[in-house]
C-alpha cells in the first residue's frame, strides 16, 4: 500500500517516461490513466480494510468503466462538434487558394512600405487565422504564398521565415482555435466566450508583430526592401477579390459575437459558406475534395485521441489529490498571486521549448487549472494567457513546430537562421502577456460586455 | 470499527449549492454520527468523470461511491420517475420531494434496484423568464419557449408555444438575441451567475411548475460492504432526511435569488403573476399535453403512466 | 520519392486502401451531413420557419461519434497521433528501435483492453439507459463502432511492430497534399 500523493507523482513520472519513449500523447495518458485508476482505487479500498483481492477487482472494474465511459463521453461531446467543422472550414480555405487573395490584398495595401511584404504576410496570416483553427495550417498555407514573394524582393531570410512562422501562430489565438476548444472543454468554459476573448489580443498581437517588423527594418533597411506601390484601382480590385472570404469571417465571428449563432452553429455555417465559395472558385477538383476530407479526419483524429486520453487521465489525477496539494503548496508560498502566475508562465515557456502545444495543453490543464481556480483567476483570461504562451513554444528552439514547417517550405534556409529570425516576434508575444496581466480587459471586454 | 471514506462525485462546480449545502451537510452528519470514522470526500465539477449523462452508471460501476445526477439525462432509465417532471400539484422542490417519496415504494423503487438511493428531489422550474409577456395563453402563442425537460414538449405545444431545446448555458445569449422568447426557469436563473435579468423583460410566476428530478445514489456493493454501524448511519440519512435537505438546498437557493431580485433595482424586467383564471386555462392545456405524454408512454410499453402521475399528484 | 523502398508491405498497403476509402466515402458523407443538416436546421428551420427539427442535436452528436470512429485508426496510419520526439536524437539506433517496440506492445495492450471494454459497454448500454436525450436512440451500436475503431487501431499498432522488426522503421500512409 502506498500513499496517494506518491502514487500521483509516480503516475506523472510514468507519463513522462512513456512520452520520452515516443508513445503518442493520447495513448500515454490512456495507459497511465487506466493503470493509475486501478491502483488508486484498490489502494483506497485496502486502506479501509477491504480484502486485497476484492479491492483489486473493484479497482479494475472502475478503470474498465472509465476507459469506455470517458471515451464515449469525449466522442459524443456536443461542444466538440466544432472541431471537425472548423477544421473542415480551414482545409477548404486552404485548398481553394483563398490565402492568395488575402495575401494579395494585404500586399496591395502595405507592400510599398519598408518591410511591407513581411507586414502583409502577418496581416494575411491574421485573416487566414480567422478561418483556420490550427497554427500549422496557417503557417503552411501562408508560407507557400508569401515566402516566394519575399524571396523575389530579396528579403532577409530570417525576416521572411520568421514572419511566416510567427504569423502562423495567430491561427491559435484568433478564433476559431483548436487549442481554445480543448481548453474550454477541459475547463468547462464557454467556447464562445473564449473565442471572443481572443479577438482583441489577436488584433493587438498582429499589430505588435508588425511593430516588430518595423523595428527590424528601421535598424536594417536592407532586410525588408519596399515593394512596388499599387494603384488605387488595383487596391480596390484586391479588396473586392478578398471580400467573399472576409464575409465568411465576419459571418462566423460576428455571428458568435452577436449571439446569432452558437459556436457549434457558427462552425457548420462557416464550413458551409467556405465550401460554397470554394465551389464558385472552381477549386474543388476530386483530388482537392479528397484532400479536404482526409485532412479534416486526420486533424480530428489528432484532437480526439488526446482529449480521450485526458478524459481518462484526469479522474486518476483527481483521485490522487496531487493537483489539490500543489494548489496548497503554491498558495502558501510568500510570492503573491503574481509570483504564482509568473512561475506558471515560466514553466510553460520552458516546457514549450520541447513539447507540442496541444500535448502540453492536455498534460498541464489537470494540474494548472485547480491552481487558477484556487486563486480565483478568471479562467477565460487565464486561457488566453495559456494560449499565447503555447504560441511562444511553437516558434522557440529546439522544437518549434512552426519553424519546422517553414523549413519544409524553404529548405534552403538554415534552421539557425529561421530560429534567429523569430526572436523579435517571441518578444512581441511576451509583451502581449505583460499587457494582458496589466490590462485583463483586453481579453475580457468582448465576452463580458457583449455576450454575457 | 475501521475508518471509511466515501467518494462523492457531482458534475456541478465547487461553489454550487448542491456541494456547499447538501453535501456539506451530508459530510457533517456522517462525521458527527460516526465519531469521525465515516467521512466523505467530494469530487465536484466532473473530476471523477466528465458530464452528467453517465452519473448513474458511475454509481452502479463504483467509479464513485455516491453520485449526483439528473434523471432526464437518461430518459430510458427512469421513465416512471420522470412522471414527476410535468406540472401537477407540486409548486416547489419540497412539495415535489414529499410526493415522490410518498409513491416511491409502490411505483418507483424498481427503477433503482442496482443502487442504494440516498436522495430524490427536484429543481422546480417555477416561472418563465421571457422577453415578452407570457402570463396568458395568448402571450405564449407562437413564442419559442424552452421547457424544463424535453418530455414536456407536448405540454408546451398545448399551451400554444413552440418548444425549443437548449442547454441552460446557451439561454442567456439566445434570450438576448431573440433565438428564443422565453425559458422555463427559476429565480436562481435570473440572478448571477446566470443573469437572465439582464436580457429579459418579464419573469412570469404562478405558471404550471415543471421539475427536474434529481437523484443521489450509492453503489450497492459498497453500501452492503460497510460495517453494520456505518450502514445504519447511511440508512438514517438516506430517504427523507437527505431528500428534504436536497429540496431545501434548491428552494433555499431560489429564496436567496428572489431576495436579491427584490433588493436590486434598475433591472429592466418586471415580475408578472399569472391570474387564477388564466392559470386554470394553462392547467387545462397541461391536461391536454399529459394525454399525449401518456399515449407516448403506452407506446413504450408503460401502461400505468397515468396512474403513477395521478398517485404523485394525489 | 515514390520508389518501392518507401512503400510498406502489401498487407499494410491493403489496410491503408481500406482505411482511406472508408474515410473518403463514409467520412465524407458524414461531414457533408453534419454541415448541410446543421445549416438547414439553423438557418432554414429555426431562423426562418421558427420550427427547429426535433432531435437535431441527437443526430449531430451521433455523427460526431461516427467521424471520430473513422478518424482515429486512419490517424494511426498517417501519424496524426502526436508523439514527442525531443529525445529521439539522443538515442542509439538499437535503443530507439527496441524501446519503440516495447512502447508499441504496451500501446497494443491498452488499445485491446479499451476495445474490449467499449464492446462490453455497448452490451450494457440498454441497462444504463444510454440513449440520446430526445429521440432515445440507443448508444449501443455506437459503442460497438468505437470498439471496432479502437480494435483496428490496435491492429495497426501490431503491424507497426511487425514493420519495426522487419525493416527497422514504420512507413506511414501519406495523405494527399500535406498533413496539416
Ligand atoms: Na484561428
Ligand atoms: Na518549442
Amino acid at each position: 500500500m502506498i500513499g496517494m500523493t506518491l502514487l500521483g507523482i509516480l503516475g506523472l513520472v510514468g507519463l513522462f517516461v512513456l512520452l520520452a519513449l515516443r508513445m503518442p500523447v493520447g495513448l500515454s495518458m490512456l495507459a497511465v490513466g487506466l493503470v493509475g485508476t486501478v491502483v488508486a482505487n484498490a489502494n483506497q479500498f485496502i486502506a479501509v480494510g477491504m480484502a486485497s483481492d476484492q479491492a483489486w477487482a473493484r479497482g479494475l472494474r472502475i478503470a474498465y468503466s472509465n476507459i469506455s465511459g470517458e471515451t464515449f463521453e469525449a466522442a459524443s461531446n456536443y461542444n466538440l462538434l466544432v472541431i471537425p467543422m472548423f477544421v473542415l472550414m480551414g482545409t477548404l480555405a486552404g485548398v481553394s487558394g483563398m490565402s492568395n487573395d488575402l495575401f494579395t490584398m494585404a500586399y496591395r495595401w502595405m507592400g510599398h512600405l519598408r518591410g511591407g511584404l513581411a507586414s502583409a504576410t502577418i496581416a494575411a496570416c491574421a485573416g487566414f487565422a480567422a478561418l483556420s483553427g490550427s497554427s500549422l495550417a496557417s503557417a503552411v498555407t501562408m508560407g507557400r504564398v508569401a515566402l516566394p514573394e519575399m524571396k523575389r524582393y530579396k528579403y532577409a531570410d530570417g525576416l521572411a521565415t520568421g514572419s511566416v512562422a510567427a504569423g502562423g501562430t495567430l491561427g491559435f489565438l484568433i478564433p476559431p482555435s483548436g487549442g481554445m476548444i480543448i481548453y474550454a472543454v477541459l475547463t468547462e468554459q464557454s467556447i464562445g466566450r473564449l473565442f471572443m476573448a481572443g479577438v482583441f489580443p489577436g488584433i493587438i498581437l498582429t499589430l505588435l508583430f508588425i511593430g516588430a517588423i518595423y523595428l527590424i527594418v528601421l535598424r536594417k533597411p536592407e532586410a525588408g526592401p519596399r515593394g512596388e506601390k499599387s494603384s488605387w484601382p488595383e487596391r480596390k480590385a484586391s479588396a473586392l477579390a478578398a471580400l467573399p472570404i472576409l464575409s465568411v469571417v465576419v459571418l462566423t465571428i460576428g455571428g458568435m459575437y452577436t449571439g446569432f449563432f452558437t459556436p457549434v452553429e457558427a462552425s457548420a455555417v462557416g464550413a458551409f459558406f467556405t465550401f460554397v465559395i470554394a465551389a464558385f472558385r472552381r477549386s474543388l477538383s476530386p483530388t482537392a475534395l479528397k484532400t479536404v476530407v482526409l485532412q479534416t479526419m486526420n486533424a480530428t483524429a489528432t484532437v480526439f485521441l488526446i482529449i480521450i486520453g485526458a478524459f481518462v487521465f484526469i479522474p486518476f489525477m483527481s483521485l490522487t489529490e496531487v493537483p489539490a496539494q500543489l494548489v496548497t503548496l503554491l498558495t502558501s508560498l510568500p510570492i503573491g498571486e503574481l509570483g504564482v502566475l509568473l512561475i506558471i508562465i515560466a514553466v510553460y515557456i520552458f516546457l514549450g521549448m520541447f513539447l507540442e502545444s496541444l500535448a502540453m495543453l492536455v498534460l498541464t490543464i489537470p494540474v494548472v487549472i485547480p491552481i487558477a481556480i484556487g486563486l480565483e483567476w478568471d479562467l477565460i483570461w487565464f486561457g488566453i494567457i495559456v494560449v499565447i504562451v503555447l504560441e511562444m513554444g511553437m516558434i522557440s528552439p529546439p522544437v518549434g513546430i512552426n519553424v519546422f514547417i517553414v523549413k519544409s517550405i524553404a529548405p534552403e534556409v538554415p534552421m539557425g537562421t529561421i530560429f534567429r529570425g523569430i526572436w523579435p516576434f517571441w518578444f512581441a508575444m511576451a509583451l502581449m502577456i505583460v499587457l494582458l496581466i496589466i490590462f485583463p480587459q483586453i481579453a475580457l471586454f468582448l465576452p463580458e460586455t457583449l455576450v454575457g | 470499527v475501521s475508518s471509511e471514506e466515501l467518494t462523492v462525485a457531482t458534475f456541478v462546480p465547487p461553489q454550487h449549492h448542491t456541494n456547499t449545502v447538501m453535501f456539506a451537510w451530508f459530510a457533517e452528519e456522517l462525521e458527527a454520527r460516526s465519531g469521525g470514522d465515516l467521512t466523505m470526500q467530494l469530487f465536484p465539477a466532473g473530476q471523477l468523470g466528465a458530464g452528467p449523462v453517465q452519473q448513474y452508471k458511475r454509481a452502479v460501476e463504483g467509479v464513485a461511491d455516491i453520485t449526483f445526477g439528473v434523471s432526464a439525462y437518461t430518459p430510458a432509465l427512469f421513465p416512471k420517475t420522470m412522471l414527476a417532471i410535468p406540472p401537477g400539484a407540486s409548486e416547489n422542490s419540497a412539495e415535489a420531494t414529499q410526493r415522490i417519496l410518498a409513491v416511491f415504494d409502490e411505483y418507483l423503487a424498481d427503477e433503482y434496484e442496482d443502487v442504494k438511493v440516498i436522495a430524490l428531489s427536484t429543481a422546480a422550474g417555477i416561472g418563465i423568464a421571457a422577453t415578452q409577456d407570457m402570463s396568458t395563453l395568448e402571450g405564449m402563442g407562437g413564442a419559442k419557449l424552452v421547457p424544463y425537460a424535453a418530455m414536456t414538449t407536448p405540454i408546451i405545444e398545448a399551451m400554444g408555444a413552440v418548444p425549443v431545446q437548449m442547454p441552460v448555458s446557451e439561454m442567456y445569449t439566445a434570450l438576448s438575441t431573440g433565438t428564443i422568447d422565453g425559458a422555463y426557469a427559476t429565480y436562481n436563473n435570473m440572478t448571477p451567475p446566470w443573469n437572465f435579468w439582464d436580457v429579459t423583460t418579464h419573469f412570469v410566476d404562478n405558471v404550471p411548475v415543471q421539475h427536474a428530478v434529481i437523484f443521489v445514489v450509492m453503489n450497492r456493493e459498497r453500501y452492503e460492504g460497510l460495517s453494520d454501524q456505518h450502514r445504519a448511519i447511511i440508512d438514517e440519512l438516506a430517504g427523507e432526511p437527505a431528500s428534504m435537505k436536497l429540496a431545501e438546498s434548491f428552494d433555499g437557493a431560489d429564496a436567496r435569488s428572489l431576495q436579491m431580485m427584490m433588493d436590486t433595482e434598475g433591472k429592466g424586467y418586471e415580475l408578472v403573476t399569472v391570474s387564477d383564471e388564466e392559470r386554470a386555462r394553462m392547467d387545462a392545456a397541461v391536461a391536454d399535453g399529459m394525454a399525449a405524454i401518456f399515449a407516448d408512454y403506452a407506446e413504450r410499453g408503460i401502461d400505468n403512466a397515468e396512474e403513477i402521475y395521478n398517485a404523485i399528484n394525489r | 520519392m515514390d520508389d518501392d523502398a518507401l512503400k510498406p508491405p502489401r498487407a499494410i498497403q491493403l489496410l491503408d486502401t481500406v482505411l482511406s476509402r472508408l474515410a473518403l466515402v463514409l467520412g465524407g458523407t458524414t461531414l457533408l451531413f453534419m454541415t448541410a443538416f446543421s445549416v438547414w436546421n439553423v438557418l432554414i428551420m429555426r431562423k426562418v420557419l421558427n420550427n427547429p427539427i426535433v432531435g437535431a442535436e441527437d443526430l449531430l452528436v451521433l455523427a460526431l461519434v461516427v467521424i471520430v470512429a473513422l478518424s482515429v485508426p486512419l490517424g494511426a496510419r498517417t501519424g496524426a497521433h502526436i508523439e514527442i520526439e525531443v529525445l529521439e536524437n539522443t538515442m542509439s539506433a538499437g535503443f530507439a528501435k527496441w524501446s519503440m517496440i516495447i512502447v508499441k506492445i504496451l500501446g497494443f495492450g491498452v488499445l485491446a483492453i479499451m476495445s474490449w471494454r467499449l464492446w462490453h459497454a455497448g452490451e450494457t448500454a440498454a441497462k444504463f439507459g444510454e440513449t440520446t436525450q430526445q429521440l432515445l436512440i440507443s448508444y449501443g451500436p455506437f459503442y460497438y463502432l468505437l470498439a471496432v475503431s479502437i480494435g483496428i487501431y490496435a491492429v495497426v499498432v501490431l503491424l507497426d511492430i511487425w514493420q519495426l522488426i522487419r525493416s527497422d522503421k514504420v512507413i506511414p500512409l501519406k495523405l494527399y497534399g500535406d498533413t496539416l
